[in-house]
């Protein structure tokens, strides 16, 4: 026979998948979970970009043809409403503005919002087409109680301009019908849940319409006239996928949801108001897109390396910055210290219409301690660190300008030394060798020879050597010379060689300064 | 009525021009013939020195490498960092090491022009973390010079700054403004200004001038014969 009404008050179960397995779920079954699910009913309209007071309306083709599907508060109080046909939607209101429906912003709005509430809780689930389940179980005491958290959520939607129907409840799919069909309920024991379920209007539900049709005739409006009727019965007239989602929602059967991933690489674009070129003016409206980089990483408690920004044209293939640095930043203010060198330097072809800003890969930040008595700033006045005075040399003088140095195992002069990366190089055991000057020219100049003499300004005097130097047949380069201490006319050191084959030339090799 | 010198310069109260009221901090410069000439006993430090030869490669390089040696070698990695702005032919490493310098400290930077050796060098002073800083310019007006040196002063870094010897004749704020000349016997030193103290000159001999004098070279491997 049906299982009764009684059967609804069950232990609490686990409800959600999460997608990393190695989490034993047994710790994970006991805890209990809070879903919050948000619901955005007019996110079709708020993905486009519109000015105060500006009339929008989206338009999509719907069982009457194409019409309006959604419109924004200053079409509606023109007069305008959902099932308008286009024409007579601008009779209304003249200078409106109708885009054709984008599921594709939708969701890429939507997984923006996903991104940005991440910072209130770690788990976050798509609900397409206009909803997200964030479990927030484990963010109320941090954020402190579920009144804060609801708050700083609703201020949070509210200040990116998006109107916002939530509701909370134990299970998820609980969470969405009250989002969908009782905005504002806030159920956190799920004995409470039926009750309240009960209250529920089908028409509210995202039911297809057959469904709420056939249950409609049958004299069912609410969810409780639902919940008594029996299951088997309900489940062969309205399908088993209604009977399942019932269970769902009242906590009986257990409910998998995606966690949402967030993107590993931060991207974004803008499109500027206005052509530009000029310096400043660009510097400034790349600013809130490194601060979109910074919450970006803040809230992953990441740094990046390596950033670059796209300065698209309009006819000129794209202009590029890449700004590397030397340990994992996340400072917006960082960041557009370091572009500012760059932008001094760049060559713009054309006006700027666009900026794209991509990040590397996230690397975890180092902690960094404020210093209490800031005894170091006072010092250096800026107080850069190395790394930063490194960075902000490269920004100017070019990446390869600004280098350490190691020595390197080898007895070929040139090849003793190898330049590393500044600041995060150590110290190699060294083979410091004697007699060698402190100026090597980059490649040796031949010297003048009169009569078998080394001749630079007059004759060179030979003050010690030869040291000979015979090595590198094993990678081709292999040398074979005579090296001397000479000086010459301005009493300057030098380290001159000959060559012990083929023409036996002098050549300079460095000066010891 | 006359007083004898000595009795007059025993009163309290009376002090001698060399004499200066404040201690310099300084660095000793490694060769005492040099430190005898400088009010600090060494090269001033959190100011801007100026070191000018007529020929590049007369023993400049060699002048700094005690100091810099002793500078680097703090033993922690809080020492601080030895910055060069583009040296008109690549330091060689390998001298620089044998001198006692640690490379790990060293910064290599080149720059296309003198605007860019003069904002690069003020850039390294104003970070804090660098213990000293040498560069290489020729043509500076005295402002940019001026900036160099309250640069120097913000901080507790060694400036120095290679020029040519004519730019001697241009007026200057640096501390300390050398001139020198290679001879026969070493290395002629004309102190032509400096700050706290008064001009001289002086004579480094080449064997004391030379990078890698003293230092024991570390011997990697020992073959012990039996």
């Amino acid at each position: 026979m049906a299982v009764r009404q009684q059967s609804l008050i069950l232990p609490e179960r686990e409800l959600c998948l999460t997608p990393e397995p190695t989490v034993p779920l047994s710790q994970h079954a006991r805890r209990p979970r809070l879903w919050l699910a948000l619901r955005l009913p007019q996110l079709p309209v708020e993905v486009f970009p519109a000015a105060a007071g500006q009339a929008l309306a989206v338009v999509a083709n719907g069982t009457g043809g194409r019409c309006v599907q959604f419109c924004n508060l200053a079409a509606r109080r023109l007069g305008l409403r959902p099932g308008l046909t286009p024409g007579a939607a601008f009779v209304l209101a003249p200078d409106l503005h109708l885009p054709e429906r984008s599921p594709w912003r939708e969701q890429r709005l939507l997984q923006r919002l996903a991104d940005w509430a991440g910072q209130y809780t770690s788990l976050v689930s798509l609900e397409p087409p206009d909803g997200l389940l964030l479990e927030i179980q484990g963010s109320l005491r941090l954020f402190g109680g579920l009144g804060r958290l609801w708050q700083l959520l609703e201020q949070g939607l509210a200040s990116r301009g998006h109107r916002v129907d939530m509701a909370v409840a134990p299970t998820a799919q609980a969470a969405l019908w009250l989002a969908r069909g009782a905005p504002g309920s806030q159920v956190e024991k799920s004995h409470m849940l039926s009750g309240v379920l009960s209250r529920l209007s089908l028409q509210r539900l995202n039911w297809p319409q057959r469904v709420v049709k056939a249950l409609d005739e049958m004299g069912l409006r609410r969810l409780g006239d639902c919940l008594r009727l029996p299951r088997e019965g309900f489940a062969r007239r309205l399908g088993v996928e209604r009977l399942a989602e019932l269970d769902r929602a009242l906590g009986r059967i257990p409910e998998a949801r995606t966690a949402w991933v967030p993107a590993s690489r931060f991207s974004r674009s803008v499109d500027l108001p206005a052509e530009c070129q000029d310096r400043e003016r660009l510097m400034h409206a790349i600013r809130p897109l490194f601060e979109q980089l910074q919450r970006y990483l803040v809230v992953r408690q990441s740094g990046v390396q390596l950033v670059e920004l796209k300065l698209r044209h309009l006819r000129a293939p794209a202009s590029s910055i890449v700004l590397r640095l030397l340990s994992p930043a996340c400072r917006a203010e960082h960041f557009q210290a370091l572009l500012g060198g760059h932008m001094e330097r760049i060559e713009l072809p054309e006006p700027v219409v666009a900026l794209t800003l991509r990040a590397g890969r996230l690397l975890p930040l180092a902690a960094v301690s404020g210093d209490l008595l800031a005894s170091r700033q006072r010092m250096g006045g800026g107080g850069l660190s190395a790394g930063r005075l490194v960075e902000c040399l490269r920004a100017r003088l070019g990446r390869r300008a600004v280098y350490g140095v190691d020595l390197q195992a080898d007895h070929r002069p040139d090849r003793a030394w190898r330049r590393v990366e500044p600041v995060t190089s150590q110290d190699s055991g060294y083979f410091a060798q004697p007699d060698r000057p402190l100026w090597l020219l980059e490649s040796p100049t031949p010297l003048r020879q009169q009569r078998g003499w080394p001749w630079q300004e007059g004759r060179l005097r030979i003050q010690a050597g030869p040291e000979r130097i015979e090595s590198g047949w094993w990678d081709g380069a292999d040398i074979s010379r005579d090296y001397y201490l000479a000086r010459n006319a301005h009493q300057q050191w030098l380290w001159i060689y000959r060559e012990r084959q083929g023409a036996r030339r002098w050549y300079l090799h460095g000066l010891f300064a | 009525m006359s007083m004898d010198l000595e009795a007059l310069a025993a009163l309290p109260g009376v002090w001698r021009g060399g004499e200066t009221a404040t201690a310099l901090a300084a660095i000793a410069t490694g060769f005492t013939e040099l430190d005898d000439c400088l009010p600090g006993r060494g090269w001033p430090v959190g100011a801007l020195t100026e070191i000018c030869t007529q020929v590049p490669g007369s023993g400049e390089v060699s002048l700094v490498i005690p100091a810099l040696a002793a500078l680097s070698d703090g033993g922690t990695d809080d020492t601080g960092w030895i910055a060069w702005i583009s040296p008109p032919h690549a330091l060689y490493p390998p001298a620089l090491a044998a001198g006692g310098v640690r490379l790990s400290r060293l910064l290599m930077a080149q720059a296309a022009d003198t605007t860019d050796v003069l904002w690069g060098m003020e850039q390294a002073l104003r970070s804090g973390s660098c213990r000293a800083v040498l560069g290489w310019a020729d043509k500076t007006s005295e402002r940019s010079l001026r900036r160099l040196q309250l640069a120097a002063e913000s901080t507790r870094a060694w400036a120095v700054l290679y020029r040519p010897a004519h730019c001697l004749e241009q007026a200057s704020p640096a501390a300390l403004r050398l001139r020198l000349t290679a001879v026969a016997e070493g290395l002629e030193i004309d102190v032509r200004k400096n700050r706290g103290g008064r001009p001289g000159r002086c004579r480094i001999p080449q064997e004391a001038l030379r990078a890698d004098r003293g230092r024991p070279r570390r011997v990697e491997s020992q073959i012990v014969k039996e």
